[in-house]
């Protein structure tokens, strides 16, 4: 399952997390919504993003 | 999880500005070119990127208290920067006489709703059921899953 979890603090920052979405493909899922929203500030990719880049390495 | 990404709000969707206004009790007058402020500039703070103080007052529409005539208004403008989306104009002079009440200091609260009505709608757009809530600190978590 697809899951965007997106906190918006007190002062109007936004902070999005994607969870189970492998690889690049987690960065296109919420493309749109950061556009919709505004200027990326930071972009922090976590060990599922990298998972799917390993698993075609290793064949 | 795979992805965390920060991002600095800016104002592009102004449906969901006024559907943030409205739940803060503002509401949205379309095409009033003038918003309620002192009506002079008396050079204490900086303008905008792009504008003077001979701009101010101007604007393309306006967020209006309800039911308070003595309030200052919120002048909605195009950016000035070189960059696409609006830029809200506002006199925070005492408080604007009860509009920072609504908008909250810096438009904080006014920040935090309308950046709120552009994830939801787009997320439902794109097929993702979502719940809401608010923490004891006062972040609104949107939680989108499909």
């Amino acid at each position: 399952m697809e899951e965007h979890i997106i906190e918006i603090s007190p002062s109007g920052e936004v902070k999005i997390t994607v969870k189970g979405v492998k690889g690049k493909a987690c960065q296109d899922a919420t493309r749109k919504l950061e556009e919709a929203l505004g200027q990326t500030a930071s972009d922090q990719r976590t060990q599922e993003f990298y998972e799917q880049s390993l698993l075609k390495n290793k064949h | 999880m795979s992805h965390v990404v920060t991002l600095n709000l800016e104002i592009h969707d102004l449906d969901a500005l006024a559907k943030a206004a409205k739940s803060l009790g503002l509401e949205f007058i379309h095409g009033q070119t003038s918003y309620k402020w002192f009506g002079r500039s008396v050079g204490d703070y900086p303008v905008p990127q792009g504008f003077t103080a001979e701009d101010l007052g101007q604007c393309q529409h306006v967020l209006r208290v309800r039911n308070a005539p003595q309030s200052y208004e919120v002048g909605i403008t195009a950016r000035r920067d070189g960059k696409p989306g609006y830029t809200l104009l506002w006199d925070f002079w005492a408080g604007g006489y009860g509009l920072q009440d609504k908008i909250g200091t810096n438009g904080d609260k006014l920040k935090q709703a309308y950046a709120r009505e552009v994830s939801m709608k787009h997320e439902q757009k794109n097929g993702f059921r979502v719940t809401s809530y608010t923490k004891a600190d006062g972040t609104v978590v949107l939680k989108a899953s499909r």
